[in-house]
């Protein structure tokens, strides 16, 4: 949790429900290392490390060379009944479906449009993402007996999952009718939201303009 | 009468004028005397009695041979009373008790061997270590319970009457009546089986309860080795069908488990017969055994196999098309086409009969 | 790993005496010399108008195709399976029996995409190709059936034989002169109306065939002996190149009228492919991919099946397709990643920076375990 909403919380009654129970004795367990190079440089002789336990590695924390943590988060996002290897397997085709796409486009173009057309879906992926980031949020407040939609400002990490949650309930609702795939949809979604085009972007302007309408409701944010 | 005479008597007494005086002074009793004398002894003049002549009555003070209520209240009032002990009840009994026997061992003295020459339960005052044993919530906070009392202690099995030197004792004892481990059958492994074809396994239980019985002490497990029942190749066969899983073709041991009967005896009595009777059936030769063909055979051979007979058609054909074939090959080939067929498949094997076709066809 | 080295020297020295060329093999290793034509460890091209005529957008698995599609171009390695199956095509003789090759191996190590490059090589040296995509398909993916009139008994399946008609018209378009030139045996009537007479083209059967599907069964059937008699005649050489063929031993989903699953034996489609296993023919090669999708159950999931012949065949299916050349087919060794690495850089496949650097490089190969399948689908979204 951020530190600003941790001392918001600690004046206004909202909860901040910190992990009060961790399996991993903190006394006897540190975090392992993720950086490849870190990793095998020695440890230095007084480090504790060579005298406790290291808690286990994720599976989506590993070292490899295409670790992202936006990618990452989408495909814990899109994750359902604790099925993250479908997930992953969705995510990771949309992703390779993006750079076929942009491959088919590369090749055609001549010299000059090739250089503007980028071929690394993990950063069309990320841009995409990124355009979709809405820049305020509507909480619901309850004053006598009516929930008025109260715009709130909004921090990085949660309008990273708030864009992230937007596609991805766009595109199972799209996905469900038989012949088409998430996978599918979900690249094509990404490859439109990095031009700021597409539903996503359409639903995060809705949103925007929504936050607009009710500014009056501003003052409600207490 | 008596009484008058003894007050007689005592009236001239010291102590008794002490005590008139103490009271009441010189004059006490005398009016009293003349009364109590009786009117007829005061009146008679001529009786010699000590107190007719207007003497007064000599009381008499019997005093017990005790402290009197007054002296013992006055005496615990002022704190110097004797406080008198009383000896417990149970003295005799206390008296009667022994320290324990551990105590009063003597390593020097005394045997191990003597003090516990048999199993029997735990007993705290014999055993002389300090031992302990039992759970507790918090294990740092409390140290298990002591041996004594302990009923943990008593319900486990114990094994003192096991020392080495008791193993030696009953070893020495019993050395005369015993011969020596043949030295042939410890360095040389192989012999066993020869010498000592049949092993019965079984297990006994013991259990924390008052019941020492477990049903699964009665399985018998009876390992048998084949080869030295020296039986024909047909025979060898025919116990192998109908061993079935029970016979391990790489071990060549025949395993007879057991536990259909209740007691442990009965099953092994079984388990012999089972095999007499598997050795004498192997024996026998039926007529329909002569109805066998090669499909019904255990293992793959080789010879007689489509696989030979199309590969010899294939080596002539072969030679006339100018590959350079090897028929010498066939033989070694046939072999592990052999091992390849009837035992385990593994990539390795599969490059060794690719490279053997190879090498044969001439490729 | 494979002492590659080794090896491809032995088998480079194999090559130097061949004359039979793979087509238009663009090298892309260092050490391509002119005269050598099959030299494994580089990357051959196939063209794609011949692709297209071998079918080879449905031949091939499905990350390859995919990649037909994207780059423009079927770019493989040629490893030492494929040399061994050059060589020993190689030694086809009219006299011979038909050599039968099984290629075996481990998950994604390359069986079938060997398997569609002996057939390319077969196109190049003009030889009769009866391409199989899965005998899984006759056995397990059966739409419909028909009882044959031909034989009691048996069951028919047109879609699929019309559909391995069509194939064998398409892959066969560089030799169809030549089969329009061998004539029938006999008299084929296929039913009360329709025959083909003796001494016809036998090409006709094959549009009899295509033209009447209840007929397409029996019509695969009068084929394949053609091609087995002309074959024997010296008339051309044939390769049979069936992908899972093991399956031809294998489980079915085919329901008889009494709601038994029929034994492969009774479908007509695969007593014909085996009639082209037998031994009983020459001048030809028959390829046979042994793949554990037959035998491996999805829902079995401590059991791991073997990937060796035995196993998959089972015992029937192994007496009746020996004796059989084995080739085993394994994982990527180093210098064939790297080629396959390099090839992707320059056609700028390989997107993102940190798959380009030397670390990428390293790590794409460790974290594949140099499995082919596996290595392909780590390239296809970095």
């Amino acid at each position: 949790m951020s530190k600003k909403l941790a001392n918001f919380a600690q004046k206004r009654w909202i909860s901040s429900s910190h992990n009060c129970f961790n399996m991993y004795d903190p006394r006897v367990f540190r975090e392992p290392v993720s950086n490849v190079q870190e990793l095998r440089k020695p440890l230095d002789v007084d480090d504790e490390r060579n005298f406790l336990f290291l808690k286990a590695m994720k599976s989506d924390a590993t070292p490899v060379f295409y670790r992202d943590s936006v990618i990452d988060k989408l495909i814990r996002v899109c994750t359902k009944d604790g099925e993250k290897e479908t997930s992953r397997k969705n995510v990771l085709s949309a992703l390779e479906t993006i750079k076929r796409r942009q491959y088919k486009a590369w090749a055609k173009a001549n010299d000059e449009e090739k250089k503007s057309i980028e071929l690394d879906p993990f950063v069309i992926a990320r841009k995409g993402i990124k355009n979709c980031h809405p820049l305020m949020k509507l909480q619901g407040v309850t004053r006598g007996g009516t929930t008025y939609q109260v715009p709130f400002p909004i921090e990085e990490p949660e309008a990273e999952f708030r864009a992230m949650k937007m596609m991805r309930d766009i595109c199972r609702v799209r996905a469900k009718h038989g012949e088409t795939h998430f996978r599918d949809i979900l690249a094509t979604e990404l490859l439109a939201a990095s031009q700021n085009e597409g539903s996503t972007i359409t639903a995060k302007q809705e949103l925007h303009k929504t936050c607009e309408a009710n500014r009056a409701y501003a003052h409600y944010r207490a | 009468m008596h009484r008058l005479t003894h007050i007689g008597a005592r009236s001239k007494s010291t102590l008794a004028d002490k005590l008139r005086n103490a009271v009441g002074g010189a004059d006490y009793g005398k009016s009293k005397q003349a009364m109590v004398s009786g009117s007829l002894a005061a009146k008679d003049e001529n009786l010699k009695l000590p107190y007719s002549q207007g003497e007064d009555f000599r009381e008499l003070y019997v005093m017990p041979k005790r402290k009197l209520r007054g002296q013992t209240q006055l005496e615990q009032a002022t704190g110097r009373a004797e406080i008198k002990t009383r000896s417990r009840f149970d003295l005799m009994d206390r008296l009667a008790e022994r320290p324990p026997r551990s105590e009063e061992m003597d390593p020097e003295k005394q045997k191990w061997t003597d003090i516990w020459p048999a199993a029997r339960t735990f007993s705290a005052s014999v055993v002389p270590l300090p031992v302990r044993m039992g759970s507790r919530p918090n294990v740092e906070k409390r140290a298990p319970f002591k041996k004594e009392g302990n009923l943990e202690l008593v319900k486990i099995p114990n094994f003192l009457h096991l020392t080495p030197v008791a193993i030696q004792q009953h070893c020495e004892a019993i050395k005369k009546f015993c011969t020596p481990f043949p030295p042939e059958l410890l360095s040389d492994a192989s012999l066993t089986p020869s010498v000592l074809p049949i092993s019965v396994q079984y297990s006994t239980y013991i259990h924390q309860g008052t019941n020492i019985r477990d049903i699964r002490s009665r399985v018998i497990t009876m390992i048998v080795d084949v080869a030295s029942l020296k039986l024909s190749e047909n025979a060898l066969e025919k116990l192998v069908r109908l061993a079935g899983k029970r016979y391990n073709q790489e071990t060549g041991k025949l395993t007879i488990i057991t536990d259909r009967c209740h007691t442990r005896k009965q099953n092994q009595d079984y388990a012999h017969y089972l095999l007499t009777v598997l050795y004498h059936e192997a024996n026998k030769q039926e007529a329909w055994a002569e109805l066998k063909e090669r499909s019904d055979n255990l293992r793959v051979e080789f010879d007689g196999s489509t696989t030979k007979s199309k590969l010899e058609d294939l080596i002539e054909k072969a030679k006339s098309a100018g590959l350079k074939t090897d028929e010498k090959a066939l033989a070694e080939f046939g072999e592990m086409w052999k091992t390849y067929r009837n035992t385990e498949e593994t990539a390795e094997k599969t490059r060794e009969y690719g490279r053997q076709m190879k090498k044969m066809l001439g490729i | 790993m494979k002492p590659c080295g080794r090896l491809v020297f032995q088998v480079a020295r194999r090559m130097g005496a061949c004359e039979q060329k793979i087509s238009s093999c663009r090298q892309f290793s260092s050490e391509a010399t002119a005269h050598d034509s099959i030299k494994v460890g580089t990357l051959c091209e196939m063209e794609l108008a011949v692709a297209k005529q071998l079918n080879m957008k449905s031949h091939l698995p499905a990350p390859l195709s995919k990649q037909m599609d994207t780059l423009g171009e079927i770019v493989t390695l040629i490893r030492e399976p494929i040399a061994e199956i050059a060589s020993c095509m190689r030694v086809v003789d009219k006299n011979l029996p038909n050599l039968r090759l099984v290629l075996w191996g481990a998950f994604g190590t390359g069986k079938t995409v060997t398997l569609n490059q002996a057939v390319h090589h077969a196109y190049s040296n003009k030889w009769a190709i009866v391409h199989l995509r899965s005998a899984m398909e006759l056995t397990r993916r059966v739409k419909e059936i028909e009882m044959s009139s031909f034989v009691s008994g048996r069951i028919n399946d047109p879609s699929n034989a019309v559909a391995i008609l069509q194939n064998f018209k398409q892959q066969n378009q560089h030799i169809w002169k030549i089969l329009g030139e061998l004539l029938t045996e006999k008299d084929y009537e296929w039913s009360k109306s329709e025959r083909t007479l003796k001494s016809k083209p036998i090409t006709e059967i094959i549009e009899m065939g295509i033209s009447a599907p209840f007929l397409a069964s029996d019509c695969v059937g009068a084929l394949f002996r053609e091609l087995r008699r002309h074959a024997k005649d010296d008339k051309l050489r044939v390769l049979v190149a069936i992908d899972d063929a093991n399956s031809l031993w294998g489980k079915t989903l085919v329901k008889r009228a009494d709601r038994t699953y029929a034994p492969p034996s009774d479908l007509t489609l695969v007593v014909h492919f085996r009639r082209m296993i037998s031994n009983d023919w020459t001048n030809g090669c028959v390829l046979m991919v042994a793949d554990k999708k037959e035998v491996a159950d999805a829902r079995d999931e401590l059991g791991v099946s073997r990937h060796t012949p035995l196993e998959l065949f089972g015992e029937e299916g192994f007496e009746f397709v020996e004796p059989f050349v084995p080739i085993e087919t394994t994982n990527y060794t180093e210098s064939e990643t790297d080629a396959l690495y390099n090839y992707y850089v320059n056609k700028n496949w390989l997107a993102s920076k940190a798959a380009r650097s030397e670390e990428g490089r390293k790590q794409l190969m460790h974290l594949s375990a140099f499995n082919p399948y596996y290595y392909e689908r780590l390239c296809a979204f970095n």
